[in-house]
């Protein structure tokens, strides 16, 4: 019986390995075009012959890219909103999370939905009352207006997120440390939230990702090009119907490190495991 | 690999350190306070050559010094032409649209008669002065109202770009002058993956347009007639849209993916060689030079194929326009004034590099445009140009028609769902007609 | 913890109760509490804005004009429009099978990258990579990789001599939704890894070394204990995902704008056009509405039975 489970497990191992195969080279394909056209000169890329490989790979794009565009100001900016965004998102949706599930109170359940039906309204129609309201805050052109938008988005997903894992969660343990004169707010602190590390990974990447890729929002709120993030950036290599696809591509190559480098970092804390001997024991 | 597990420790060590630095971020970088502090803000939209661009950037900061601002005193915001519409839209609707911005055709129909933009005919009396004065037909889209509500800044016209050595191959020496003899050349010519008729059909407004309507208006057929009225259903359209259905489904000249390219798209096809002809502004021949492409060397311009009624060119202009709402209309009219002045102007033009015509007719004596054999076809092009809404004009019924692509959209109905060209037409004429009523506009 | 709560003379009296114990004792008060900062952001950035939308929807209006009520006639004009109800099937369509296909994939990649091998931390960083990418430019980089000349399909498959030459895969008019499609689950995919592979770590070990001393084989382990726990992260994610992908414009606006032949024409898109490229506000903003119930009722009837389990 052991031979055959092992058999088993070994045949699992290989169609694992075969279907990780192709979905890598699926996932890679788009992306091998867009590395070999941030090293190509013109003339290859545009040219009669289009080889599948630069014969004569350039750094030029790159140069394009820091010399003659604000690139490096739009990624700080990048950077800062994303940061605050991300914090801030885990701060309110894991509050929110904790009352949804864990408090019982009227209305509970219709709050819960509405968080979800906040995203029926697509951002490219919304965008033009929230510019409204950014400008009547003040808060146009700032990184903190950026922030705000984007917690609008994050913040009711998340919650969801965390909710779900919440909710796997036995309320025992909660219990006991009450019982013991634990404040809620401890709870959640103390035991809840280091028992769902992997939920808060990934409202960290969504949160991040979401607001370091966002477009729309950051084209209309912010026209600073001292305040602008990278994604507005973009455009620029599109004038009126010129494309220059080796500066963009070299702009997306570059924009896309920052966010793989926090899924590469923190994406062991996806596969955190709950065991049920902290209930146990 | 063994599954991680979080301490309690490190986990309050991860959460101080997040919450630090999101704090930490949002105090210690200085933000921006409200727009609205620049007196002067002028969107540049970037035209495809870098170096006009900064010409512009260089005009707009003397003008400011001249008038006493400091640096920060002026914005110029580069808004990419795809942004424009979304962010004037959003500008509007909060009050504060940008001072100066360059205003094509549709936007003066969509901005003009609700009010937005100011008269400038103080500016255009001192175009007038100059030798030559100015090209009076670049005024006909602005004059809303019996005001000029747009100072001409060039006429951009569609040439055809041609790839001479394919033609001469077939035993043309230049470009046929019928869309007939054009189809004849074009079957020998045409060699998958090479297609002859790079014809954008796609259903993004501008060069789809600009492309059915040549040979539309090659037959005779037009948008709207001379008093505005939709017209288009007519016995040259129809025979047109049969060519055009002839030439996709038939002859088979004209690649299949046209019916999703976008404006870019023609432009990508001539550059990489793979289409003989291609009906576009010159940004492919600033592209050509600008790439150092080989193809430049066999490429001329040309006016586009006619036929029984006529072989035109086809030309739109683009304005400069100043915003009521501006906080200081006097010192961004006098922006435009700047711009506009002969010696500014034919600079900003040279450096264009053939994307715009002059709106001084003075200005074409100038050896740049003598010099360079391609731009004769491209003058010979603005010559014979008239506006895709010949005989009538850009009315705000027939631009919602444009940016609707109602056309296009009919034409791909023949093109692919197999509709009779004749009821595609019909089609188009009736919900040009919708549109008209709805609109308040004489049927 | 010893108090005297008894006076002078011997009588009773209430401690006052400090503000924060009150509140942490009520579980309404705590809740609001906790809730507060989500409903403040919330109310201003997406309850304003979508009022404002709705609104709009019975306006006619262009940008910078102020709007004149007319009441349903934005609603009766879509109606009466042949393409409207084909759009909606189209949108219906590119959501059922986008989703579809984003969740297969997401929960092969999932189950994948949960088994124990070497490099599992690049994998996954590379599965994750195109989420890294903005839609925008995932588009735009497929439509270069669809290009009829010399596009990354198109040249691999004319060098492998499957095709003689380029397919327009955005212009037939069989492929062309497909071809969308195919896009969107490129850049849409590794959300639904990233939350399956995080609530396969939610199942106890010890389910599955249980199941396995009883002799349960991997279907079994998989259909049994695997799907059954996974319920409510597959429910929370899909309806997610569904509301994503039925509002997102940006893939057809770059690949096709609707072409061929409005065959890749979506809800949303058509909406954008109208609202903003065609300036009429009001129009644009009824064709996002009319989307609404069906969206809602779709949320309610998955959330029901998760909205009962939670809380105790």
């Amino acid at each position: 019986m052991a031979m055959a489970r092992a058999r088993s497990e070994k045949i699992t191992r290989a169609i694992g390995s075969v279907v990780l195969v192709l979905l890598i080279v699926w996932t890679l394909a788009p992306l091998y075009w867009m590395v070999t056209t941030s090293l190509k000169m013109p003339d290859e890329i545009y040219g009669e012959d289009i080889p599948l490989w630069p014969r004569n790979p350039t750094l030029e794009n790159y140069r394009i890219l820091f010399e003659q565009t604000n690139f490096l100001m739009y990624f700080r900016n990048s950077l800062i909103v994303a940061c605050s965004t991300t914090v801030l998102s885990l701060v309110l949706s894991s509050l929110g999370a904790y009352a949804l599930t864990r408090l019982q109170f009227p209305g509970r359940r219709l709050f819960a939905r509405g968080l979800v039906y906040t995203y029926l309204m697509p951002e490219s129609l919304l965008f033009i009352p929230l510019l409204i309201i950014v400008v009547s805050l003040g808060l146009q052109n700032t990184h903190q207006g950026l922030v705000f938008a984007y917690l609008g988005f994050t913040v009711p997903f998340c919650t969801w997120l965390l909710m779900g894992y919440f909710m796997s969660i036995p309320i025992e343990l909660e219990e006991s440390a009450m019982t013991d004169g634990c404040s809620r707010l401890g709870v959640l602190y103390h035991i809840v939230l280091p028992l769902t590390v992997p939920a808060l990974a990934v409202v960290a990447f969504f949160s991040f990702t979401l607001s370091w890729n966002e477009f729309i929002y950051a084209s209309v709120l912010v026209s600073d090009v001292d305040v602008r993030t990278i994604p507005t950036g973009i455009p620029n290599f599109i004038v009126e119907d010129v494309f220059f696809w080796g500066p963009m591509m070299a702009s997306t190559l570059i924009s896309a490190i920052p966010p793989l480098v926090v899924y590469f970092f923190f994406q062991r804390y996806l596969i955190t495991g709950l065991t049920l001997g902290a209930v146990k024991g | 690999m063994a599954r991680t597990k979080i301490t309690r420790r490190q986990f309050h060590n991860m959460s101080a350190g997040a919450a630090a630095l999101g704090f930490a971020t949002n105090f210690f970088i200085p933000s921006k306070a409200n727009a609205r502090e620049a007196q002067l803000v002028f969107w540049l939209q970037p035209n495809f050559n870098a170096k006009a661009d900064d010409l512009l950037v260089q005009q707009t900061m003397e003008y400011a010094k001249m008038q006493g601002l400091s640096e920060s005193d002026v914005r110029i915001e580069k808004v990419p032409g795809g942004e424009v519409v979304p962010r004037m839209a959003a500008a509007l609707e909060v009050g504060s649209p940008p001072d100066v911005t360059r205003v094509n055709e549709p936007n003066m129909v969509n901005w003009g008669p609700n009010g937005h933009l100011v008269d400038l005919t103080p500016v255009i009396e001192e175009m007038r002065t100059r030798e030559g004065g100015i090209n009076e037909d670049t005024l006909l889209m602005a004059r809303i109202n019996g005001e000029i509500l747009g100072v001409p800044m060039g006429i951009a016209a569609s040439a055809a770009h041609v790839r001479i050595d394919k033609f001469r191959e077939a035993g043309y020496d230049k470009l046929p002058e019928t869309w007939e003899e054009f189809i004849e050349a074009a079957k020998k010519i045409n060699q998958p993956p090479f297609f002859a008729f790079g014809m954008a059909l796609g259903l993004t407004p501008s060069d789809s347009l600009v492309d059915i309507l040549s040979v539309v208006d090659a037959y005779g057929g037009s948008l709207v007639d001379a008093q505005n009225r939709p017209a288009f259903e007519s016995d040259g359209t129809i025979e047109a849209f049969r060519l055009i259905n002839a030439m996709y489904n038939e002859h088979r000249i004209i690649p299949r993916g046209a019916v999703s390219w976008d404006n870019a798209s023609n432009n990508q096809a001539y550059q990489s060689g793979q289409i003989a002809y291609a009906l576009n502004p010159t940004s492919i021949y600033s592209s050509l030079i600008a790439d150092g492409n080989p193809l430049l060397d066999v490429t001329v311009l040309d006016i586009p194929p006619g036929g029984p009624a006529g072989r035109h060119g086809t030309i739109s202009t683009d304005y400069y326009g100043v915003f009521k709402k501006s906080p200081n209309v006097e010192l961004a009219m006098g922006l435009v004034a700047h711009f506009m002045k002969p010696e500014n102007y034919d600079a900003f033009i040279l450096e264009a590099g053939g994307r715009y015509l002059p709106s001084y007719p003075a200005q074409l004596q100038d050896p740049f445009w003598s010099e360079n054999p391609a731009f004769d076809g491209l003058r010979a092009a603005a010559r014979t140009g008239r506006s895709m809404f010949y005989p009538g004009n850009l009315t705000p019924a027939l631009s919602e028609v444009v940016v609707r692509t109602m056309v296009q959209a009919e034409m791909q109905n023949v093109l692919v769902k197999g509709k009779d060209p004749a009821a595609a037409v019909a089609d188009v004429q009736k919900q040009m007609v919708e549109t008209f009523q709805r609109l308040g506009e004489p049927v | 913890m010893t108090t005297d709560n008894t006076d002078a003379g011997g009588v009773a009296y209430e401690q006052p109760i400090p503000l924060w114990e009150r509140i942490s004792n009520s579980r309404r008060a705590l809740a609001f509490v906790f809730l507060l900062p989500t409903i403040l952001v919330l109310s201003v950035v997406v309850v304003y804005p979508f009022f404002f939308a709705l609104s709009l929807s019975f306006q006619d209006k262009t940008p910078g004009v102020p709007g004149r009520w007319v009441g349903f006639a934005n609603y009766i004009e879509l109606f009466g429009n042949s393409e409207f109800l084909r759009i909606v099937y189209n949108t219906a369509f590119y959501t059922v099978v986008g989703v579809s296909l984003k969740f297969v994939l997401g929960l092969s990649a999932a189950l994948v990258l949960n088994q124990k091998r070497r490099f599992n931390n690049i994998y996954r960083t590379i599965l994750f990579v195109p989420w890294a990418i903005p839609t925008v430019i995932a588009s735009l980089t497929w439509l270069w990789v669809y290009n009829e000349f010399n596009g990354l399909l198109n040249v691999l498959f004319t060098q492998l001599g499957l095709i003689e030459y380029g397919v327009a895969w955005l212009a037939e008019p069989r492929l062309a939704m497909w071809a969308i499609i195919a896009v969107v689950v490129w850049n849409g995919t590794p959300f639904y890894t990233m939350h399956f592979l995080a609530g396969l770590q939610a199942i106890p070990k010890e389910l599955y070394e249980a199941a396995e001393i009883d002799g349960a084989g991997t279907v079994h382990k998989f259909l049994f204990i695997t799907v059954p726990s996974m319920r409510t992260v597959f429910t929370i994610t899909v309806m997610l995902s569904t509301v994503f992908t039925s509002t997102s414009i940006v893939v057809v606006n770059i690949l096709t704008n609707g072409a061929p032949a409005g065959l890749t024409q979506i809800l949303p898109n058509f909406s954008f056009n109208l609202a903003i490229a065609t300036g009429r506000m009001g129009l644009g903003s009824a064709v996002n509405m009319v989307l609404f119930p069906f969206l809602m009722i779709f949320i309610i009837l998955l959330t029901a039975r998760i909205l009962r389990k939670g809380g105790d």
